[in-house]
């Protein structure tokens, strides 16, 4: 341990204030992440919440230096052990990714090469990472294939990914991320393609992993409920900022932010009658456009509680409570 | 229930062939829905829940008589949709009307949002022009929208506000039935409540009928006086919203309620995870098809495909397709 990573202590990703910029075609300009600031400590598991757009995987990519395009990031830091990794020259980024960092993506049918075999493909990143002979290599992918479930590892290693399910798919994608034992695992909507009994398999999976291997992991989801059973601390985003972070528990027993509370609100609760009585509480409206700039808080026309101060300026992210912190003035009447 | 229902269906099936090579010989069959049977009474709401894969949009389908029927009859306020003339059977269909996933697909991104509500209309000659116009001003008014709406087109529009311009295309016939296909599953969840509860008001004020298709349980309960799971091209039970959340009896839907994550830290505890895949539906396992994961499974199963049995109470039926039920 160097004497930079002793000074970070616990914490293996320090993201701060990160800014990223989307040019649009025929001019104007995507804020697509406006200044998001987390820590995610190793070992840990946090999950960044948000719906479409909210910029969730934005800052993921931002952060992996997969950006699409023309998208730009244009200040802020990513201290991984201490390293910017925003300030990577390219190559160095490339070592970093999959070695480091391991990424699972939403959709297994289009994240692995349709022409390369299973197993050429679980020992692509031990072949770029790592001076291992073939044998190694190999008894390397049975392994993998044996750690993410996949029976009769073997005889599969020779097939093609057409030849697996959607589920067997996202387990081998997994086998692919973890591979080089990576101390952060970066999982953008990993079970959002997959059925219900499905993403029950993979989210255990991933947890078991989790604890096995000591991965820190960075959970991508826009799906409230499911955070509950898989995160230690959830990050919630809307238009681009954090608008809440907090501990699991904490964030679901005492939302501190309207936008928490109003996803929480209107889903249904399996052990409330709602059936032909209660009615589910929508949030009014929809999310802003990101194209323009937004003076003050960008949910306050849909928020319930804005007064004057909070169409006037933007309410920082603060501490509301132990590890709880919370963008809204209102916040201490929540 | 008392009385007919207003959709019967019985023994319905929707087979399609599998075909290989340059030939294109048949390779197999796939059987999406085998053998469905239900009852939706006017006014009810039927939730239908499975996987992808289950056969539950192909039922919806076939309900409608969309997808022409391999085998099994439809019945629509006592009439065989299957022996209706051709003309008939449009004018049926101004009753009974679909709203899909993405509604964008079901609208024409070149006509206006207007145009596009009136199209039912044009096209099965209700109403004289100035009757259509007044009718597309009530009907956006119905589903929320503001009547200036009608004017622009539907790329204009938001995820939800499109799900609207679909119901009200939807409803523009008056119908009674709607099949509700996946209505919820690609909007934003803060969006989705707005949807659901728009459709039970419409549901209250137009005394509609559903036929609501999910793979999302908890909107699936929220929305529906009786629900039924399917599997592989199967109903394995069918039961009143709160009997089957409270008591399922299939080990599929003990499963399948045991995977929905639920919005509480402390509850994510003990679940039932089901091990493997859903076998392919062009090749089924003998027997009960879904022995293959089932946690109880024994050699009876493989040889024996369960009935539905009643195993429900008194004006409370509870079918269920299993032997160890």
């Amino acid at each position: 341990m160097n004497s930079q990573e002793r000074d970070q202590g616990g914490v293996l990703l320090d993201l701060r204030d990160l800014m990223t910029r989307i040019p649009i075609e025929g001019g104007g300009v995507v804020s697509a992440v406006n200044g998001v600031s987390f820590r995610v400590a190793r070992g840990e598991s946090l999950a960044l919440v948000g719906e479409s757009g909210s910029g969730k995987s934005m800052t993921a990519l931002s952060i992996l230096g997969l950006l699409p395009g023309p998208g730009r990031v244009t200040s802020g830091q990513a201290l991984f052990n201490g390293r910017d990794l925003l300030a990577l020259p390219p190559e160095a980024m490339a070592g970093v990714r999959g070695r480091e960092i391991g990424i699972v993506f939403q959709d297994p049918a289009t994240s692995l090469n349709p022409v390369l075999t299973i197993g050429r493909q679980l020992t692509e990143g031990l072949r770029q990472h790592f001076q291992l002979s073939e044998a190694a290599r190999l008894d390397r992918a049975l392994e993998l294939l044996a750690l993410v479930g996949i029976a009769d590892a073997k005889d599969r290693l020779a097939s093609y990914p057409h030849e697996f399910s959607g589920g067997q798919r996202q387990r081998i994608l997994i086998a692919m991320a973890v591979a080089c034992e990576p101390s952060l695992l970066i999982a953008d909507e990993p079970t959002t393609a997959l059925d219900a009994t499905i993403q029950a398999q993979i989210v255990e999976l991933l947890k078991g992993l989790q604890r096995r291997l000591g991965m820190a992991m960075l959970w991508i989801t826009h799906d409230l409920a499911l955070v509950a059973g898989l995160a230690e601390r959830v990050a919630v985003m809307y238009a681009g900022s954090i608008v809440e972070n907090a501990p699991v528990r904490d964030l679901f027993r005492r939302p501190r932010h309207p936008y928490t509370l109003g996803l929480l609100k209107a889903m249904p609760r399996k052990d409330a009658r709602h059936h032909g009585g209660d009615r589910l509480v929508p949030i009014p409206g929809s999310p802003p456009d990101l194209r323009g700039q937004i003076a003050g808080c960008a949910f306050a026309p849909r928020c319930t509680m804005a007064v004057d101060d909070c169409r006037a300026g933007r309410p920082p992210l603060v501490p509301v409570g132990p590890g709880h912190e919370a963008a809204c003035f209102k916040s201490e009447e929540l | 229930m008392s009385g007919t229902p207003l959709v019967e269906v019985r023994d319905l099936s929707l087979h399609f062939a599998v075909r290989h090579g340059v030939l294109r010989r048949q390779a197999g069959t796939v059987k999406a829905v085998d053998g469905v049977s239900f009852d939706i009474a006017e006014g009810e709401t039927l939730g239908l829940v499975g996987e992808s894969g289950c056969g539950k949009s192909s039922t919806g389908r076939a309900v409608l008589h969309l997808a022409k029927p391999t085998a099994g009859r439809v019945r629509f306020a006592g009439e065989d949709l299957g022996r209706l003339s051709a003309p008939d059977l449009r004018r049926a269909r101004r009753d009974m009307q679909m709203i899909f996933q993405n509604p964008f697909a079901s609208l024409n991104p070149r006509l206006s949002v207007g145009a596009g509500i009136r199209e039912p209309l044009d096209i099965h000659g209700l109403g004289s022009v100035s009757e259509r116009e007044a009718r597309v001003n009530d009907l956006l008014k119905l589903v929320g929208l503001d009547a200036s709406a009608a004017r622009l087109h539907p790329h204009e529009f938001s995820g939800g506000q499109r799900q609207r311009i679909g119901l009200a295309r939807a409803l523009a016939t008056r119908p009674r039935f709607v099949v509700a296909d996946e209505p919820i599953s690609a909007l934003d969840v803060s969006i989705r409540a707005q949807i659901v509860n728009l459709m039970r008001d419409l549901k209250d004020r137009l005394g509609l009928t559903y036929l609501f298709i999910a793979h999302d349980l908890a909107m699936v309960r929220h929305m529906s006086d009786r629900v039924a799971v399917m599997y592989l091209g199967r109903i394995v039970e069918i039961a009143g919203g709160d009997e089957l959340f409270d008591r399922p009896l299939h080990p599929y839907t003990k499963a399948l309620l045991s995977a929905i994550p639920l919005p509480d830290p402390d509850a994510a505890g003990d679940r039932l995870v089901l091990e493997g895949d859903l076998p392919s539906p062009s090749n089924l396992p003998t027997g009960c098809r879904f022995r293959t994961r089932c946690p109880i499974a024994a050699p009876r199963c493989a040889s024996e495909d369960p009935p539905l049995r009643d195993l429900g109470s008194e004006g409370a039926p509870h079918p269920v397709a299993c032997h160890f039920a």
